[in-house]
């Protein structure tokens, strides 16, 4: 039988967990990073859409460690091996001239989360001038990059 | 501070007039008549606001304008941010007006160096008239930045001014008009108010 696979879009600051046909999909990431954890034994996969660096003091899911401690969690209470975990990141880009850093306080806020597991990651395309959007496949952990202009690439 | 419907209206208002003004100075850039929709004006969650413009992942030019409201010499308070947002082929046509070349619009090929100028020109125009119709209602001295302009993604071009407000909170304000400029063309006119900015505003407002 064949299965037609869903798209489960992940908003800003929130995330989802994908298992089997489902793809998960992060549209439009500019200075957000998309977080993609991907569990071979069980075929699931999570995505987080994170905002903001994380920040002493703050417990709102919009900043990174919130919101990654929610996926991993979760990730771990529906059987998942966290060191098991196949860790992908994109996003974090400056898109204007004159921006201020957050791409890049993103990117390093994710990095030291995913590093605090001692996680590494497998593939990342960060940083740049261009927005994002991208597929992650639930059941083999195959991530499809689009860039405006660019066309696809698969990681 | 919450927002009621009296503020709401009298900002409308406000919003009306301004957008009303910069219709109008674009319809003299242009030489087309150009009409604004009803405007909308609403508190919404910040990570929600890229929905309620248009599509996340189309391509989107978006021209940006902040502004700061001037206390004295030393502080500045960021008020908010002036967007211009037109998908891909409402700007190259709009490009093509205002820079008095509609015979060779070829929507297919990226804003060129001219056009962008043309569009981001078009943003100081905005916020101008804009700014002029909100001193005219609130005694603040407005002072308005250096346009941007960035073609790429909706839900990406929006990031920055975006993830600047939720800094600092979870909801913004709002306010968005179309302009309804030849047929069928997409291009939105919005204010995004940060939280302070709001306050200062209504305070002024007293209403």
């Amino acid at each position: 039988m064949r299965r037609i696979s869903k798209n489960v879009n992940v908003k800003m600051g929130d995330y989802e967990i994908g298992q089997d046909n489902q793809v998960l999909t992060a549209m439009g990431l500019g200075s957000c990073v998309g977080v993609c954890l991907y569990d071979q034994d069980n075929q699931r996969a999570g995505l987080a859409h994170v905002m903001l660096p994380a920040e002493d003091g703050e417990e709102s899911s919009k900043h990174a460690d919130v919101l990654l401690d929610s996926v991993f969690t979760e990730m771990k209470n529906k059987g998942s091996h966290l060191s098991d975990l196949e860790v992908k990141i994109y996003g974090g880009a400056s898109m204007f001239d004159n921006s201020f850093d957050i791409g890049e306080r993103n990117i390093s806020s994710v990095k030291e989360e995913i590093s605090s597991r001692g996680l590494n990651i497998a593939k990342e395309d960060t940083g740049g001038t261009k927005g994002r959007a991208i597929w992650l496949n639930c059941k083999n952990g195959n991530v499809v990059v689009r860039k405006s202009f660019t066309g696809n690439r698969k990681d | 501070m919450d927002i009621n419907d009296k503020q709401k209206d009298k900002l409308r208002e406000i919003g009306n007039i301004g957008a009303g003004n910069a219709s109008n100075a674009l319809s003299k850039m242009t030489d087309e008549k150009i009409d604004i929709g009803f405007p909308g004006i609403e508190v919404h969650e910040i990570r929600d606001i890229p929905e309620e413009i248009g599509n996340r992942s189309k391509i989107h030019s978006l021209v940006r304008v902040e502004v700061h409201v001037e206390r004295n010499e030393n502080e500045s308070i960021y008020l908010g941010t002036l967007m211009l947002v037109l998908d891909r082929r409402s700007a190259k046509i709009l490009a093509g007006h205002l820079l008095g070349d509609t015979e060779n619009i070829d929507i297919e090929q990226q804003l060129t160096e001219s056009e962008e100028s043309a569009l981001k020109e078009t943003g100081n125009i905005l916020t101008g008239s804009t700014l002029s119709a909100m001193t005219e209602w609130v005694d603040l001295k407005l002072k308005e930045g250096v346009p941007d302009i960035k073609t790429d993604m909706l839900g990406a071009v929006m990031d920055e001014i975006l993830l600047k407000m939720a800094q600092h909170e979870d909801e913004a304000l709002l306010f968005q008009t179309k302009f309804n400029f030849k047929k069928d063309l997409n291009s939105y006119f919005i204010f995004l108010f940060s939280r302070k900015g709001r306050n200062l505003i209504l305070e002024k407002l007293s209403v």
